[in-house]
Formats: structure tokens, sequence, C-alpha cells
């Protein structure tokens, strides 16, 4: 970790890092900004009603009537923006050799990720609720960064790297698993102050040691592997026989039509099935079991409650429209056809790959749903058909940008790729009636057909990225 | 700190670098004294951009060590790194920055500085407010060894610098490297594809072969003492003071030839055109 004791030349580097954060240049390197402003505006929104409820309910009640997910998300995305912009000037390939930089931008982030998460608190203890518990609350949902952050030192055995690695995934799978049980918000907004200020210090000291470990990335950069660009050459005389493919499995034309989607890792059509199959079932049973053992609450009941987070899982898959990078380079090929026939290549293997997986993912929802609470069986139809429709919909309105703006922003490509994820939960007929919920519904899948039908004419006529940023 | 005059910029000591099981880097050694221009040579994976890495301190070696200005690279004080200058092959990073601001941003980290130097501004010809992100290939490299070179370094290490550069732009920079070098009394260590670039550039040269240095030789008693020997047997070279570094059909390419030495009966030499010697030497072979 960085001396935190500054010679006069490291204040200057750190006044001028911090600078950076005031200028245009921090606003035009962050696509992830257009995001942070939503959720501002989303948490503001949802501390207001918090705090509106409470001049006539208990803050447990309050907390059950909102949706606390904002103020948490926001915290997330808050962090995001931070390692989003550090990274733009601390992965540039002459950053290394730069002296001072890579600290700088480091100490930097720290005091700007420090005041964001002492103003949050701020903001969230006006509830009102004591600022040790709204200081624990936001640290504690800001663990993932403080992992995210960490970049270990160079002389650090492998040993002690995968330690920290396995302690930072538990941390990580702790926080979330709490995240997503209902009560967890009254849980940690009202601890004693003896536990909340030892472990908000604890935190606190954790984000800011993972913000200053940040030029240890300088030493661990992925362009100066030889698997970027020195691959060590066949010896001429071994020829024993013809270069030839790879004796890896060919790729089946399912995955290579989910290769336009830029999936991490294109998986065959039957491992599709099952994870879609197993996915939502396995993930609402482990948050119902914590649940059960935090909030003593039956694990129907907490299972029917977490379907909020059932239907995230609906739409949560590839960047298809936010990477394409690869565009180019499958065009090329000639496999497509012209750049309309690729575009509208792109769309139909999004929705066909939607359609064979999101009813699989909606009854894999809906029938233990029913079972559960329980539910009539047309009721459960009628909330399976009205999932599926706004899954579909939703998901193809991502291509709005493009039918409404010639060259949108990534910023905004970005926060229509996300939007589902959010907007999913709002407006599912868990939530809502079910005629409001139709309503929604059909109204995603009109944009959605208009945006399939007529965004691949104008992203074919549009500039695609063809070289890095 | 001051720079000592009797400390080399470059110590290189039996560096070994590995990535898993391949080994990038095996026993490399050498020094690159103050003023030397010198020529990294290698075919593609033969090591250099490792070694440029290691160089730098941007890689951990797994042996060995390298030194720069006395210092071992790993540990190397502020004052020392801003010593030093380095060019990617490609620039990445600072995309939202205007090019004025990214050179007053970096430049800033290396203290007080002198004006740039006209020459190098105006062969970088770039526009001080547009946003590095609009910037070509081409453009974006000239300013990468624009904030390399803005500071006057002592080491400058440059890893393929002119691949994106236009012929024009190659041939001025090339001119503008030798110049500064020789202004400035500055140590380079330059890798490219360009062979009649480095020939005409550079004082040393360094061959790397599968991650071993093969050859270690200034350019004028490169040009002067290798030759093609041709119709002569390998067991009466072997007793010669020839090093046999490279084969065709017909003889062996030696270095340390002199006219001295006298060969056998019906042996021709003649002079090896530069690309031909570094196919060469440079050529992957197994025993």
């Amino acid at each position: 970790m960085a001396s935190l004791r500054l010679s006069p030349l490291e204040w200057s580097d750190l006044r001028r890092a911090l600078g950076l954060y005031f200028t245009s240049t921090f606003l035009r390197s962050n696509y992830m900004l257009l995001m942070l402003a939503c959720w501002v505006v989303a948490a503001a929104v949802t501390l207001w009603n918090i705090h509106t409820l409470l001049r006539h309910e208990t803050l447990a009640q309050a907390l059950s009537h909102t949706n606390i997910f904002n103020a948490i998300l926001v915290i997330m995305v808050a962090q995001s923006v931070l390692q989003l912009h550090a990274n733009n000037q601390i992965g540039g390939s002459q950053a290394p050799s730069i002296p001072g930089l890579a600290l700088a931008e480091a100490r930097a982030a720290s005091i700007v990720a420090g005041v964001t998460i002492l103003g949050f608190a701020g903001l969230t203890s006006l509830l009102p609720v004591p600022f040790h518990d709204a200081l624990f609350f936001v640290l504690f949902n800001a663990i993932p960064y403080a992992v995210h952050w960490y970049a270990p030192p160079r002389e650090q055995s492998g040993k002690k790297r995968v330690t920290i690695l396995f302690f930072g995934i538990a941390l990580m799978a702790g926080q979330f698993a709490l995240l997503l049980v209902s009560d967890a918000a009254y849980w940690m907004l009202t601890r004693p102050a003896v536990l909340t200020i030892p472990a908000s210090i604890i935190l606190f000291i954790g984000l800011i040691g993972s913000i200053l470990s940040l030029p240890n990335r300088l030493h661990d950069s992925k362009s100066l592997s030889p698997s970027a660009h020195e691959q060590p050459l066949p010896v001429e005389s071994t020829r024993s026989g013809p270069v030839g493919p790879s004796a890896q499995k060919p790729l089946t034309p399912y995955q290579l039509r989910q290769m336009l989607l830029a999936p991490t890792a294109p998986v065959t059509f039957r491992t599709d099935i099952l994870i879609s199959l197993i996915l939502i079932p396995v993930f609402l049973s482990v948050f119902a079991m914590i649940e059960v053992f935090l909030s003593h609450r039956s694990f129907s009941a907490a299972w029917v409650k977490s379907v909020g987070t059932g239907c995230v899982m609906l739409v949560i898959g590839d960047k298809w429209l936010l990477d394409r990078q690869h565009w180019p380079l499958l065009l090329v090929t000639g496999r497509f056809g012209s750049r309309l026939k690729f575009v509208q290549a792109v769309f139909k293997a999004k929705l066909s790959r939607m359609l064979i997986v999101t009813p699989i993912r909606v009854l894999s929802l809906v029938v233990p749903y029913a079972f559960l609470k329980p539910l009539f069986p047309a009721d459960a139809f009628y909330d399976a058909l009205d999932l599926i429709v706004l899954a579909v919909g939703m998901t193809l309105c991502s291509a709005l940008p493009f039918l409404l703006l010639r060259s949108p922003a990534k910023s905004i490509v970005f926060a229509f790729n996300l939007a589902p994820v959010l907007l999913i939960q709002l407006c599912s007929p868990f939530l809502l009636s079910l005629r409001h919920a139709a309503y929604l519904a059909i109204t995603a899948l009109i944009l959605g057909l208009l945006s399939y039908v007529f965004a691949p004419y104008r992203i074919s006529r549009s500039d695609w990225p063809y070289e890095n940023e | 700190m001051n720079i000592r005059k009797d400390v080399l910029p470059v110590q290189v000591t039996d560096l070994t670098k590995r990535f898993g099981s391949f080994t990038a880097l095996d026993g490399v050694s050498f020094t690159v004294k103050p003023g030397e221009t010198v020529a990294l040579l290698g075919r593609n994976g033969a090591g250099k951009s490792t070694l440029i890495g290691c160089l730098m301190g941007f890689l951990v070696p797994d042996q060995g060590s390298v030194d720069l200005f006395g210092q071992n690279v790993l540990d190397l004080p502020r004052d020392l790194r801003a010593r030093t200058g380095f060019v990617p092959q490609t620039m990445t990073g600072f995309g939202a920055f205007t090019v004025g601001k990214l050179i007053d941003y970096i430049g800033a980290f290396y203290g007080t500085l002198p004006p740039i130097d006209p020459a190098l501004l105006r062969w970088a010809d770039l526009d001080p407010k547009k946003i590095v992100k609009s910037l070509s290939g081409g453009q974006r490299q000239r300013l990468a060894i624009l904030l390399a070179m803005r500071h006057e370094p002592d080491f400058l290490v440059l890893d393929e610098p002119v691949a994106s550069l236009d012929p024009h732009a190659r041939r001025d920079f090339m001119n503008l490297l030798g110049d500064y070098a020789r202004r400035t009394g500055a140590s380079v260590l330059i890798s490219s594809h360009i062979l009649s670039d480095l020939e005409r550039l550079c004082s040393r040269l360094l061959f790397l072969r599968q991650g071993q240095l093969v050859l270690d030789v200034p350019t004028t008693v490169f040009r002067a003492t290798t030759r093609w020997l041709d119709h002569a047997t390998p067991h009466i070279l072997s007793d010669l003071p020839f090093q046999i570094i490279g084969q065709r059909e017909t003889g062996f390419l030696v270095h340390g030839w002199s006219e001295d030495v006298i060969l056998p009966e019906g042996t021709t030499i003649s002079v090896p055109d530069f690309e031909d010697a570094f196919l060469e030497i440079t050529a992957t072979r197994t025993a």
C-alpha cells in the first residue's frame, strides 16, 4: 500500500489527478455516468419515499414498501464510474513508464471514493437513521468494489494470492446473498454502534487500501504477456505433420450463432437449455435458505418473496449491442452477406435465443412460484405469458437508441442494454396487477418488434467500431 | 539525484523470463553505454517485447536482473524513472483527453520541463484541441512518441515505434531520433522490423532468437566482419577464428571474418545483404 506521507511532488501529482474529476476529460471518458445519473435520481426518490413513509410507519414497514435496492445500486454504479475513470489512465500502454501517474490516480480515486461513500452515508442518515448505521450500510454494499479494486503486489506468493482471492470471493458472495434477502437493508440499518463502527472502520480501510493497490496493476499488464503479441513460432525442422485445424472440438451451429452476440463463452444448445432450466430455481432456493436462516421466515414464503430477483435472471445475458468490436471481423468473413444482412443476423440470433431460453426460464420461475404461493394454474399461465412477452420485448428494446439516433453515445447504448435488468422487476405481474403488467408487456413487445424490424436498417448505415476505444 | 556518468544506463544480467512452461527469455546479458543506439532484432516471438517489458520494469524476471542507471529496475526511484522514456507498439488509454491537455498532464509528472523541442513538435503535427480517441492510429503513435521524448530522457526505449507511421513520418522520425541521440547523448534501444532504418541509425545490433541473445555486435564491426563463405566445409571453418551464424546450400555465413585470415583454396567470399544476414541469424532451427 502506498505511503500516506506525501512529498511536495506527490501532492502536486495528486492535485492534478483530482483535478481531472472536475474537467470534461472525466465526463468524456465515462460511459457509466449516464447510468449513475439515472440511479442517483432513483435512489434520491427512494430515500425521499422512505423518509416520507417514516412519518407514520416503522423503518421495517417503510423499507418493505420501497425498493431500497436503488440506493444499493447507486453505490455500486458510483464505484464503477470511478474504476472506469482510473483505468482509462492506468490502463494506457505508456502509463507504467510515467513516474508517479498510477499512484496519483489511485490516491485521487481513493479520496473521491471516500468522499462519495461519506456523502451517500450522510444522505442516507437523513431518513433518519443513525449515521454509523448509514455508513455501515453504504460500506457493506461497496464490498464488491473493494474486492474489484484490489491488485496484489508483484512479490506476493501464489499461495497468498489464492488465499486473498478466495477471501474476496467469499466476501462478495456473502454480500450478494445478503443483498437479496428482503430484510437485509433493515438489518444493516439497525445494528448497534458497537458492531457498525468497528466494522465500518475495517470496511473503509479495506476499500481505500484496495484502491491504493492500483499501481500493482501496472506489473500485471495483459498486454505484456506473450499471448498478446509474442507467440512462439513453430520450429522449422519439426514439421512432423501439416499445420491444420486444432484438436479442439468444433463449434456447433448454435454456438456459432451465439458468436454474433459477443458472449464470453458460447455454450452448446444442450448446456444452454440445462442452465436455463436450473439457474433460477437453484439461485432462488439458495437465497430463500439464507433468508430462512436470517429472518426465520418459512422457505416457501422466502422463495415467493425473491421472485423479483428471478425476473432479473430472465434478461441477464450478453452485451449484444454494447460490445460490437467483433462485428467487422465477422462481416468480412462474408458468411452473412451485406451489412444489413449481418445486422439482421445478429437480431435474428438474439430473438431466436430469447425464444428458446426465455420460456424455459419463465417456467422454471413460475411453476415453483405457483406451487409455493399457491396460485391457480390459469393465473400462473397468464403470469408466465406476460413474463415471456415482457422479457422478449424489453430485450429487443435495447436497440431503441439506434432507431431514434444516428450514432447513439456508448453511455446511452449501455443504459438501454442494462435497462431490461432493472425494468423487468418494476413491470412484472408480481409487482403490478396482471392487467397493468400486460399493458406494459404489450407496449414493450410492440416497441421491441419495431426495433427488430427497423433498427437493423439504421445500424447497417452507421459507423461500426473497428479500432480500439 | 544526479546521474553518475560512470554508471551504465543499462545492465542486463542473466535475464530469464518464463510464461508458464514457455521460456520467453533465456539467460540474456548485455549492457548499453551512454550515447549508444542499440537495435533489438528478432523474429516475431523471439522475445523482443518481453525483453523491453523487463527492461522498463513492467515484467518481473524469473531469474537475473535489470539495472537502469545502477539501480535494479524493480526498485527504480522516481527521479531515475523520470530519466527513461518508452514508446509502445500501439498507444492505448487516455482516450478522453485532448492532445494538448494530455501533453500537459503527462509532462507535469516529470516536474518542470523545458519547452518541447520545436522539431519534435513540428514532426508530430498534432492539433492540441483534438480528442485522443478521435486520432488515427498513426497520429496516436506520433503522440506516444511525443509523450515519451518530451522530457528528453537519458534512456529511450522504443518497441516497434514506426509500424503505423507513413513513409514520410517514418523517415523523418528516424532522422529526428538520430539527431536527438547525438544532441542529448541519450542511450536508445529500438526494436523494429524495418532493417534499413536500424542499420542506418544504430551503432550496435542485438539479435534475439528463441529468447536467447545470439549475437551482440557493433554495426560497423558487423558490416566489416560478416561474410558469406561459399564452397568451404564446416570442419575447416571450425579451425578458423569465425563464428558460424548462418548457412545456405553453398556455404556459411560467418561473423569475425578478416582479410588476414587465410582461407582454403576455392572458398568464395561475398558481402551479405543486411536483410539476408538477419534472416539467417534469426532463423529458427533445431540441432
